[in-house]
């Protein structure tokens, strides 16, 4: 392998075509890959059109400025976000760890290693978690402290900014995660993954630049219809009807939902795309809910079948209008309490992130799933046999749900007791230290342009390699394999990456699903398995 | 008599001493009085004791958690008296870091027993007693240890930045400047300690001339080198990423290890109202212009 340049923050400006490309033969090796896959190219046409210069892909779809004033008016525009994201008006929710995490990382690179970007890159310096803050930080002491505007580089101001550095800053703000397993790892506390989105806010906020399926498509939809996955009530009241047909077919059981029960004790809200991708989940937790008699109802309000918050990924001013608008649909209805199911970002969200936004009677009680779940299993109100799980399985660990909200032993202690004995095994660096599965902070529902290839190869190949080494001892084909990942983004990310570009439903039968489909599989009063390993994923 | 020593190992001295109070206590204040964040926290949390975090429990909201404090002190210790993550993560840069936050501990303490002798100085004529003695000693040994890791540690540091490939393509100006004002204040001190000034006693004698307010020469150039580059030091510090010691615990304590709940009719939420309040100036077609934050959430509500 030749040996490439390294890549500094002050090079983010120049004029190359393409700052730092990614070639398939740099990016690290999966056990089982022979030789390099290569990337489909981007037509003339679109090149010509839109800006893949950091690395040869495009998150964002920029066009590419026509003329001197459009230049200008990109790099002032960034400086003006730029200005306003240190202000306590426009950012008062993040201010302290932007301004802490700005201005005390020591640039040790204790991060790097932490980041399965950068290892996975082939150690591409631009993925490096402290480059993309590092240029924000440059950038704003040559403009806006008086060491920067009279040193310059000598006060470690030595960004020139320019159009391509503003475009390549921006997409460069979508090839981190925020997984924050870069925070783990440095003494001081520095969290450059929140500059990643602070960054995203600049672009979202000041300059209305954010992922086509994030934004317009994403968080705009939510708000406006009801739902990020353009489902109106209607639809979901049928999407109801069809799951209490699946249980029927699947379980033999007929189960009426509870849509729009008024005092419930709890009202669960799921991410919607479940209802459209993996029905199966909403009606396990369904058959879950009935047999432990849980008071519990969903609402068909707009906003209160949708637990997804795409606002925490790139844009505050989303993230609060999405949060409060869900608790009022559970206010409505006047339940005790909201539980959230198997969507990570969306229980971090609602629960933890919401916590400091939710004043007066909008503060109420916001759960996980799992510790509910794991009561059922615990407290003997439903029968499981681990026998009927009798297959090799692993866990993921939702960054959301593990390293961000501490939720780490409920999901394992359930998994002990309807698994059979010997058939769990743990995936490398389990729990707190576990690595993003790779669609993260919205990249398992970006698809535009060419980036879902980028996903596909480089954010979700740790996790990739992660399942490999969790099954290294049964990939015999002969043998099912469960990857369950609690987590709808997580599972998003494991059907486009695991299932379809790495093929590993194809050459080692591994399936991949949620928490609640291997309970209800281990219900020994059903007549069938839940789990098909033929029709599904 | 007014000499470049006597103006450095004096007013230069005071000065910088003030300089430090006042811009470290400001740089402080402000970082208290910021907003409250949203939370952002990263478990597991130590002082919620073995489980980590109180969102493993089912209804937490109507539990009191414990609160382990003992695990949290620990965990501080860890991390403030051998850079835990440090040395777990980057042990090749840890052995400089270790030795150069190692030797400025100790000059610390060596500051504080060169100002107790000093003060003991002032007072008694009775120095030759056995715990004045004792004093002195400790104050060598210390002072020696401090000069010795601080100045092996920061040029361990410098030479990994220049050698290391990927900490050179990462680093500032500043990064290379922060090191060398530490080689100088160490590396000065050090000269002075091997060149004139063995037993600390004229350094003592300064800092009781200080202590007076009666600041006088230093009879040695050494010595007022070793002034010049700490005063410049503590000027420079509160203005650096070095202020990091007291950054530190709002990282951790007001961001990663921040576990309040927001309760109705909390002060909390008495602030919420007020920031809620406030307009932002973002301009992108989504934000409504000139409105508060509540009013950004609730035109939402209004257009549906």
């Amino acid at each position: 392998m030749k040996k490439k340049r390294k890549i500094r923050p002050k090079d983010i400006s120049s004029n190359q075509p393409v700052l730092s490309p990614v070639e398939p033969e740099d990016l690290c090796p999966l056990p089982d890959e022979n030789a390099p896959r290569s990337f489909s190219p981007v037509k003339p046409e679109i090149r010509d059109k839109y800006d893949f210069s950091l690395d040869g892909f495009s998150a964002l779809g920029l066009p590419i400025p026509k003329n001197k004033e459009e230049e200008e008016k990109i790099v002032k525009s960034f400086l003006r976000g730029l200005g306003k994201l240190f202000k306590k008006e426009n950012n008062w929710a993040f201010l302290l760890p932007a301004v802490l995490s700005a201005e005390y990382c020591m640039r040790c690179n204790s991060c790097n290693e932490a980041c399965p970007i950068y290892i996975e890159s082939g150690r591409n310096d631009i993925y490096r978690p402290n480059f993309r803050p590092e240029l924000l930080r440059r950038i704003y002491k040559r403009h806006f402290t008086p060491s920067g505007r009279l040193l310059g580089k000598l006060a470690g101001a030595d960004v020139e900014l320019n159009w391509r550095a503003v475009y390549r800053l921006a997409e460069l703000a979508y090839r981190c995660t925020l997984c924050r397993r870069c925070v783990t790892v440095c003494s001081v506390g520095v969290d450059n993954a929140l500059l990643s989105r602070e960054l995203r806010k600049i672009f979202s906020q000041e300059m209305g630049i954010s992922p086509e399926a994030v934004h317009r498509l994403g968080s705009v939809q939510h708000l406006k219809t009801g739902s990020s996955t353009g489902m109106s009530s209607a639809a979901f009241l049928n999407a109801i009807e069809f799951i209490e047909e699946l249980i029927g077919e699947k379980t033999g059981r007929h189960i009426k939902i509870p849509v729009d029960k008024k005092n419930a004790d709890i009202m669960l809200i799921h991410n919607a795309g479940e209802y459209i991708a993996w029905p199966e989940n909403p009606a396990a937790f369904a058959i879950l809910f009935d047999a432990a008699g849980i008071n519990w109802t969903l609402s068909s309000e707009a906003m209160g079948y949708e637990g997804v918050n795409y606002g925490v990924w790139y844009d505050d001013v989303q993230f609060a209008r999405v949060a409060v608008a869900q608790v009022r649909a559970a206010k409505k209805l006047g339940v005790k309490k909201i539980v959230v199911g198997e969507c990570g970002h969306a229980t971090k969200a609602l629960i933890t992130i919401a916590d400091r936004l939710l004043v007066g009677d909008l503060a109420i009680p916001r759960e996980s799933c799992l510790p509910l779940l794991e009561s059922f299993v615990t407290g003997g109100v439903i029968k499981f046999d681990p026998s009927r799980n009798d297959f090799p399985v692993t866990l993921h660990d939702p960054c959301n749900i593990v390293r961000l909200m501490g939720i780490v032993s409920p999901q394992r202690n359930i998994i002990r007791h309807i698994v059979q004995p010997g058939k769990f095994r743990e995936m490398p660096n389990a729990g707190v230290q576990n690595y993003c599965c790779g669609g993260g902070s919205g990249f398992a529902i970006m698809s535009s342009q060419n980036f879902a290839q980028w996903r596909n190869a480089v954010s979700c190949r740790m996790k990739a390699r992660q399942v490999l080494e969790a099954f290294k001892d049964c990939l015999d084909p002969a043998i099912p394999k469960y990857y369950c990942a609690p987590c709808s983004n997580c599972k998003g990310a494991a059907r486009d990456a695991l299932q379809e570009y790495y093929g590993f439903k194809k050459k080692y039968n591994i399936i991949y699903g949620g928490l609640v489909e291997l309970m209800v599989n281990a219900m020994p009063d059903l007549p069938k398995p839940y789990i098909s390993w033929k029709d599904e994923f | 008599m007014i000499s470049l020593g006597w103006l450095i190992a004096g007013p230069f001295i005071y000065f910088a001493g003030a300089v430090f109070v006042c811009i470290t206590a400001y740089k402080i204040i402000a970082l208290l009085r910021m907003p409250r964040p949203f939370r952002w926290d990263l478990y597991p949390l130590p002082q919620r004791g073995p489980a980590g975090s109180k969102y493993q429990k089912l209804d937490f909201g109507k539990q009191k958690m414990p609160f382990y404090l003992l695990n949290e002190l620990w965990e501080m210790a860890q991390e403030i008296l051998v850079i835990k993550r440090l040395f777990a993560n980057n042990p090749r840069l840890w052995l400089g870091s270790y030795s150069l936050h190692t030797g400025l501990y100790l000059g610390v303490l060596w500051v504080i027993l060169l100002a107790a002798g000093a003060i003991v100085q002032i007072n008694t004529a009775a120095l030759n007693s056995a715990i004045f003695a004792g004093l002195f000693f400790l104050t060598t040994v210390v002072g020696a240890a401090t000069l010795i890791l601080g100045f092996i540690g920061s040029v361990y540091l410098l030479l990994r930045r220049y050698i290391d490939a990927d900490l050179r393509a990462m680093s500032d100006a500043v990064s290379y400047l922060n090191l060398w004002l530490m080689i100088a204040m160490f590396g000065s001190a050090l000269a002075a300690w091997l060149v004139a000034d063995g037993s600390f006693s004229y350094l003592r004698n300064q800092i009781a001339d200080l202590m007076l307010f009666k600041p006088t020469a230093p009879s040695h150039q050494l010595i007022t080198l070793e002034f010049f580059f700490f005063g410049l030091f503590l000027m420079y510090l509160p203005f650096s990423r070095m202020l990091h010691f007291a950054a530190k615990y709002f990282f951790y304590h007001n961001i990663m290890w921040d576990d309040e709940a927001m309760t109705p009719g909390s002060k909390l939420e008495q602030e919420r109202l007020k920031e809620l309040a406030y307009r932002p100036q973002w301009t992108a077609p989504h934000i409504k212009a000139n409105r508060s934050w509540l009013e950004q959430v609730e035109e939402e509500k209004k257009s549906k």
